[in-house]
């Protein structure tokens, strides 16, 4: 089904209503086969090798159906019933599928302003290692970093910043500035905060050579 | 430590990344000058050590007047407005570098005038600077007016002044423009600042009307 999604969006809809309707439980809940049905979405719509830009487009419109499904059955499913789903999407940040979780997880951060995830804690870890490795995208892993760190508890938000920041030491550059203009952006008073305070302490504190 | 470990591996290219960072920060209205006035460098209250490398490098740059181009130089000084940073002999340095801004012709020059003005320190200062302005010819003055930071720091520096003062100076800024750019910046400066001190400026404006006249 999904390598006849093309650019249809009418097919693609009716394809994620399906995945969304075979995802649902009584009660906001999950069916208890969720969790493979999504998986075997997700491994379907990763990226395949881009022999050719025609491949390329329908890979993109493969994920727009995951990331349409998601949204579906966040919006459709309470917010204590989700957390098995959110932790499958941080496994799948270690295999083949990992740009597609990161993109998922920033749905997942964003849906309802975040408030569908309940422990945040989860995310610190995954997103640390992600920083360390070389071959990530580096405007979407920003993005969801700085998202975490916007919308998570405070406590969440300021240990993660503490670390992200640990981690500017060995890449530098642009990349702090996005960073916290994009926290700044989303939440003045977490920038304002701990965002502000480990910058200055990255920056103009410490002793001299 | 920590801290020290990161700022000792700081270097010029750095200094630059780390500055800038501020700057940007500043432009997104997500940190504010500070407006303290104890020379204690500060981001949004968040205090930085004098003996950091950061400060120090800074510092150094504006003393020894050790800019590559004159981006360099405006990066400095924005910075001393964010960071409210103050040091002895930081006064002549900076009118040192008022005068050479208004003898230099750059894409920055508007911007660093009003930044400069923006950190004139008293009420002398201002009237030397004000009147140091006249040195621009009418069309180079034009050009500054319609950069939002040169008018900031007029604002900033005529408030400084006396209401007679500020009138005066207006006026003879405004002497040598066109109608339409005078009467902008009348309608601008005159109401702000008479408005924002709180006082009887009813007759000061009328004044300042009536200097307009003649």
């Amino acid at each position: 089904m999904l390598s006849d999604i093309d650019n249809n969006e009418e097919f693609s809809e009716a394809v994620g209503n399906v995945f969304v309707e075979g995802m649902k439980a009584p009660g906001n809940s999950l069916h208890s086969k969720s969790l493979p049905l999504f998986n075997a979405l997700a491994q379907n719509s990763r990226a395949v090798p881009a022999w050719t830009l025609l491949i390329m487009i329908d890979t993109e419109s493969r994920q727009m159906t995951v990331r349409g499904v998601l949204e579906q059955v966040l919006y459709n499913t309470s917010k204590d019933k989700l957390e098995p789903l959110l932790e499958n999407i941080l496994q799948m940040l270690k295999g083949d599928t990992r740009d597609l979780a990161i993109d998922l997880l920033q749905v997942c951060c964003t849906v309802k302003g975040g408030s569908k995830v309940t422990d945040w804690s989860k995310f610190k870890s995954p997103i640390l290692d992600l920083l360390v490795a070389s071959d990530v995208d580096l405007k979407p892993l920003w993005l969801l970093v700085a998202t975490v760190v916007s919308k998570s508890d405070p406590i969440t938000s300021k240990r993660l910043t503490e670390k992200v920041f640990q981690r500017f030491d060995e890449m530098m550059g642009q990349r702090m500035l996005v960073f916290c203009r994009l926290v700044g952006k989303s939440n003045n008073a977490y920038f304002q905060k701990w965002v502000l305070e480990e910058f200055v302490k990255y920056t103009p504190y410490g002793e001299l050579d | 430590m920590i801290n020290g470990r990161r700022i000792n591996s700081l270097d010029e290219g750095r200094f630059d990344e780390i500055a800038l960072a501020i700057v940007s920060l500043q432009q997104a209205s997500l940190l504010t000058p500070s407006s303290k006035l104890d020379g204690i460098p500060r981001l949004n209250g968040y205090l930085v050590r004098r003996e950091s490398k950061f400060i120090k490098v800074l510092e150094s740059r504006l003393v020894e007047k050790n800019f590559r181009n004159i981006r360099e130089l405006w990066l400095s000084i924005q910075l001393v407005k964010v960071l409210g940073l103050r040091f002895d002999n930081l006064a002549k340095v900076l009118d040192h570098f008022f005068m050479e801004s208004l003898a230099t012709k750059s894409d920055f020059r508007p911007s660093i005038i009003g930044t400069l003005l923006s950190l004139v320190s008293d009420d002398k200062n201002s009237v030397a600077y004000l009147d140091s302005l006249r040195k621009l010819d009418s069309s180079e003055l034009e050009s500054c007016l319609s950069d939002i930071t040169f008018l900031e720091g007029l604002e900033m520096v005529l408030l400084k002044l006396s209401k007679y003062g500020a009138s005066r100076m207006l006026l003879t800024l405004e002497l040598p423009l066109k109608l339409e750019t005078s009467r902008h910046l009348s309608h601008r400066l005159s109401c702000r600042i008479f408005h924002v001190r709180h006082t009887p400026f009813e007759r000061h404006r009328s004044a300042y009307c009536c200097l307009l006249l003649i």
